[in-house]
């Protein structure tokens, strides 16, 4: 596959070299607008389809299956031109705008890799604005929907002012979702979440805008577990992630954003031809996630290995555990009364167990400017910046000491030395007795700046479109250490030096039109990025220690796609290939063969991606819409990567070599999927839509460090085989349909529409693991794969939500 | 006449019953000690009556014992074991757990149900267990596995009062195995004096030995992963309590942790002491 890519390169980049040089040749006058408008040689510009069928499917049907295209691991959205992505690891960027998704106004969506008329930007794919500026009429809508998932229960009232005649339009939107513990199978959820944005024109060319978005969210998170442990409970809709707790459902494990956005969008229109828009914004809240934690005592998680009926040898005893469960399944959940007992009977009431938060709390500042510049009806020019100043205060605090009165400020997660400083999370204060709401633990800050500069160069020709991007950044980021541990006295506590990393990035682009229908369209991009916390430091936690695999990542690629586009019928067939180097992974486990908690570090990784997607798009009698997407892929590991293991103590070296993983799966991403979409509309007020979807070739997350040199030379090569082999889930089916029925009569001035829809997902209700992976714990003693087994995350099943909606404009 | 063997015959139904329905009273009160653990409650040392040493016995029977727990592994001394004691016996039993201390501590009274469990030995000292396996030639045991504790053991009460048992070293027997108790006159012997009670740095366990001022050696053997490993072992003489213990003929004593050691008295004098001491101990320096 490799061999045919590269001769597609080739091809692609000579051949418009080879066709422009045509175009020179002929009469210069495309310089003239006039004449150039009105050659009848001249093929129009590539209109895109109705979004983009392919990513609209993977974005809204592909979570089922963990499908991602192209090797990219996340769809990252922007708003207002603002990516809220960044280097720091302690940020959940998507959940900024949790239930209020419905509240932005879509504007476009891009492959990976391919320039479109959005904003230059190295990741974004999704794009988003919070106001619309337009002629639109004043409105007010209520929506409420109901279901059976922790998603669906939710309330939302939006109003539009329209346009009024002093140039302002506002809009305010108030969601509320509610699904309380013991609604839904696998958690719950409560968010409130408002946006605001109020937008003037002045004089037709000078657009101000301010929006509000406040997200508050407190939510259970999923949890995987062992395939044991769904066949002993005999459900798909297992989860070991709760328990009892005084006769009251309690969740250990949850996450919270409360997370106020504010931005400021300014736009100017210089002249016909030129424009400068400019956004900014900043956030000032909190994310935290709570977990059950514990210390010098048994591990209270239901799904425990040492507590399966597997684990034990004993026939008998297996047996006698195996009925033990089934008489008693309130065993395979939390005993969280039991860990109270435990709590209250130690010696001064010390827990033992208890449910700790992980603050972060956020201020990011975020600007993105863009100056537009039309030079001629062909060709048009963007220079913009991008800036970022984020700052993420961590710490820890005791959410619920479990019927204790305190813990000690103690550090669990290191190994025993007999040193009795070594635990200590703060040295200058030893010993210190945590009370319940008090901060304990690292308590550090990352701190990152980032700037980015871009132009981007667009030229239609008659035959020939072509856009080239450049892009330069620069990015410090540096760690701000509040207390002094006991491991790392020198270098956790204070201000570590500034750890500067540029950016660089281009992207070529041409579009070959053959005629009013058919196109050919190739693209080529290389980017240098920066670190990011996660590879630059081997443990920002305890200390400001750069990592020694951290390099900057390359990623490069190339696309080539063949378009058709005709009023009934949209064909599109691509090509693509893409590659990334000198990509670093960290993790912290405990060794079972050194009997100890272990840094391990893997580095120089070099993973390429490739595949083919293939999208038809047409109308069946009129009235029935459907596509169908193919996607092709292979994303793998192009080399055996070095790795380290040290010790979480003194990071001391205890092993090293390369790991075996060239040419395994480097994503739990399917390699091949199949969707098909209908909808059938016969009239506008009704819509009925099915998507089905078959994947294949998904394969299990991978463990590295098990398929290691030490662990290939402790085995035989049969053995050796079974371990380094990569794991495959069955393939899955999967069908999602939607109904849809509106309503629309006048009264007064006043149209009232209704509007009522019902979302079925996973409409065979198919057993489906949605996420599956190999735990990074290994027997490393006996090399018995099946000791710590693959966990998975089953999907729920059948789900539905009815929505209500009624609209008055 | 008719009328005196009407009664007589009355008279002898009504005993009848009487004695019959005083035996439905016996058998009913019997019936109120039966638990959810069956109803046959023997006494630890009938368990171990069970025992052959070097064999294995599996209970069959529906039984269980009641016992109170006076050691566990609090101090890391003891490992994947508790020890319960009666008024007749003690054994230990063995659990796949950690941290048992938390769910048995010292005083707890436990209902265990021995139904399908296993007594068997290590090196002579008995001990139950969950389950046995000699396919590799030598005999390796399991303890109960940890989510299996409801099933097999009942707490009854808490915090009931423990007391050792005071012997001397003529009593240490088989009998006294898992019981905790309390000798005297006792002092570590010249060369194990000052010593760690193990190889705290390497995890290896030690053996330290006690010297009878009236005769007789016990060794208190120490797990390097106790917490109290690294200490140093007190020069005087006196009071110890532990967990008696045998491998093989040694006898041993278990230290729950050091609270149990009160050696602050002068060392032996007498005859018997001159058996113990090294050479410049015998000149009067103490």
């Amino acid at each position: 596959m490799k061999t045919h890519f590269y001769r597609l390169f080739f091809i692609v980049l000579f051949w418009p070299i080879a066709v422009i040089a045509q175009e020179q040749n002929e009469a210069p006058y495309i310089n003239n607008q006039e004449a150039a408008l009105n050659r009848t040689d001249w093929v129009p510009t590539l209109l895109n389809a109705s979004g983009n069928v392919l990513l609209n499917m993977v974005v809204f049907n592909g979570n089922a299956f963990g499908w991602t295209l192209r090797g990219n691991s996340h769809t990252m959205m922007s708003v207002d031109g603002i990516i809220w992505d960044t280097p720091l690891k302690k940020l959940r960027p998507d959940e900024l705008y949790t239930g209020l998704q419905n509240e932005l106004y879509s504007v476009g969506m891009r492959m990976n890799g391919i320039l479109s008329e959005q904003p230059y930007s190295t990741y974004a794919n999704v794009f988003y604005k919070t106001a619309q500026v337009q002629d639109s009429k004043p409105s007010i809508s209520v929506n409420t929907s109901f279901g059976n998932t922790m998603h669906s229960n939710l309330l939302r009232v939006h109003y539009n002012s329209g346009l009024q005649s002093s140039g302002w339009i506002r809009s305010l939107g108030m969601v509320v979702q509610q699904a309380p513990p013991g609604y839904a199978p696998l958690g719950y959820k409560q968010s409130t979440g408002i946006a605001f944005s109020t937008d003037k024109k002045y004089s037709n060319k000078i657009l101000l805008g301010f929006s509000l978005i406040w997200n508050y969210n407190n939510q259970s998170k999923a949890a995987t577990t062992v395939g044991e442990m769904y066949s002993l409970a005999g459900s798909k809709i297992y989860s070991p992630n709760w328990g009892w707790y005084n006769q009251q459902l309690y969740y250990p494990n949850t996450k919270q954003t409360n997370t106020p956005v504010f931005s400021v969008r300014f736009q100017k229109e210089w002249s016909a031809a030129t424009t400068f828009k400019m956004t900014n914004a900043m956030t000032l809240g909190n994310q935290s996630e709570t977990s059950l934690d514990w210390t010098k005592t048994n591990d209270p998680r239901p799904d425990y290995y040492k507590y399966l009926p597997s684990y034990v040898v004993d026939t008998n005893l297996r047996n006698a555990l195996f009925e033990w469960y089934l008489q008693h399944p309130e065993q395979m959940q939390i005993q969280f009364d039991k860990l109270a007992k435990i709590n209250q009977a130690s010696n001064d009431k010390q827990s033992f167990y208890i449910i700790n938060q992980q603050n972060a709390s956020l201020f990011l500042l975020r600007g993105a400017a863009v100056w537009e510049h039309i030079i001629s009806p062909t060709m048009y020019l963007k220079i913009g910046t991008n800036y970022a100043l984020d700052q993420i205060h961590n710490t820890n605090s005791i959410k619920d000491l479990l019927g204790g009165k305190f813990y000690y400020n103690y550090n669990g997660w290191m190994n025993d030395d007999g040193q009795v400083a070594s635990f200590q999370n703060d040295i200058q204060h030893p010993d210190r007795k945590i009370k319940q709401g008090e901060q304990w633990g690292a308590d550090y800050a990352m701190r990152a700046i980032q700037m980015h500069a871009w132009t981007q160069f667009n030229k239609e020709g008659p035959k020939i479109e072509t856009a080239i991007a450049l892009g330069y950044g620069l990015q410090g980021m540096q760690r701000i250490g509040y207390n002094q541990n006991g491991l790392f006295p020198m270098s956790s506590k204070g201000i570590s030096e500034l750890l500067l990393s540029p950016s660089f990035d281009i992207q070529y682009q041409w579009l070959y039109k053959f005629s009013g229908r058919l196109y050919l369209r190739s693209s080529f991009f290389a980017q240098w990025l920066p670190m990011s916390e996660s590879n630059a430091y081997i443990n920002s936690e305890l200390n400001s220690m750069a990592s020694p695999f951290s390099l900057m990542e390359t990623y490069k690629g190339l696309d080539f796609s063949w378009m058709y586009r005709a009023p009934s019928l949209k064909l599109e067939f691509s090509a693509y290939w893409n590659k990334k180097e000198n990509q670093s992974v960290q993790k912290m486990f405990y060794q079972d063969a050194f009997s100890k908690f272990v840094n391990g570090m893997v580095g120089n990784i070099i993973s390429e991606a490739g595949g083919v997607e293939a999208t038809l798009e047409t109308n069946l009698l009129s009235n029935i819409q459907i596509a169908f997407v193919s996607n092709l892929q292979q994303f793998v590991f192009a080399n055996n990567p070095e790795y380290k293991l040290v010790n979480v103590n003194d990071l001391q070296p205890m092993a090293s070599g390369i790991l075996y993983l060239k040419n395994l799966p480097a994503s739990r991403s399917p390699g091949l999927v199949n969707a098909l979409s209908l909808n059938y509309q016969p009239v506008n007020s009704f819509r009925l839509g099915l998507n089905l979807l078959y994947a294949q070739m998904r394969p299990v997350l991978m463990d590295y460090f098990r398929r290691s040199n030490v662990v290939k030379n402790s085995l035989d090569a049969l053995s050796w085989n079974q371990i380094q082999a990569p794991n495959f889930l069955p393939n899955a089916f999967i069908g999602n349909a939607f109904l849809s029925k509106s309503l629309q009569h006048k009264s007064a001035n006043k149209i009232y529409k209704w509007t009522a829809s019902i979302n079925v997902r996973n409409l065979f209700n198919n057993n489906l693991p949605v996420f599956a992976y190999e735990q990074t714990r290994f027997d490393y003693l006996h090399f018995n794969a099946n000791k710590y087994a693959v966990k998975y995350l089953m999907d729920q099943g059948i789900t539905y939500s009815i929505r209500l909606q009624l609209q008055v404009q | 006449m008719k009328n005196k063997s009407h009664i007589l015959t009355i008279i002898v139904i009504a005993t009848g019953c009487l004695f019959s329905t005083a035996a439905c009273f016996k058998q009913s009160a019997k019936a109120g000690i039966s638990t959810q653990f069956g109803d046959s409650l023997i006494s630890i040392q009938r368990l171990r009556k069970l025992h052959t040493m070097g064999g294995v016995e599996m209970i069959g029977q529906s039984m269980f014992v009641e016992g109170t727990v006076v050691a566990n592994d609090e101090h890391d001394n003891i490992y994947k074991s508790i020890f319960v004691q009666d008024k007749t016996g003690a054994i230990a039993i063995q659990l796949d757990g950690l941290s048992l201390y938390q769910s048995f501590p010292i005083g707890a009274l436990l209902r265990i149900n021995l139904h399908n469990l296993l007594l068997s030995d290590y090196r002579r000292m008995v001990q139950l267990v969950g389950a046995v396996d000699s396919s590799s030639g030598s005999l390796v045991t399991t303890g109960i596995p940890s989510p299996l504790f409801p099933k097999f053991i009942k707490t009854v009460s808490e915090n009931n009062p423990v007391s050792p048992l005071i012997v001397t070293y003529k009593n240490l027997g088989d009998s006294l195995q898992g019981r905790l108790i309390q000798v005297s006159g006792v002092e570590f012997s010249a060369v194990d004096t000052g010593q760690t009670y193990a190889d705290k740095k390497n995890k290896l366990g030690m053996s330290r030995s006690l010297k009878f001022c009236s005769g007789g050696t016990i060794y208190m053997r120490t797990s390097g992963y106790a917490d109290f490993a690294g200490v140093r072992t007190p020069a005087g003489n006196g009071i110890v309590v532990g967990i008696y213990s045998v491998f093989n003929a040694e006898k041993q004593l278990l230290l729950r942790d050091t609270n149990d050691i009160l050696l602050n008295g002068k060392r032996c004098t007498g005859a018997a002491w001159l058996q113990n001491l090294p050479q410049k101990v015998a000149k009067g320096s103490n």
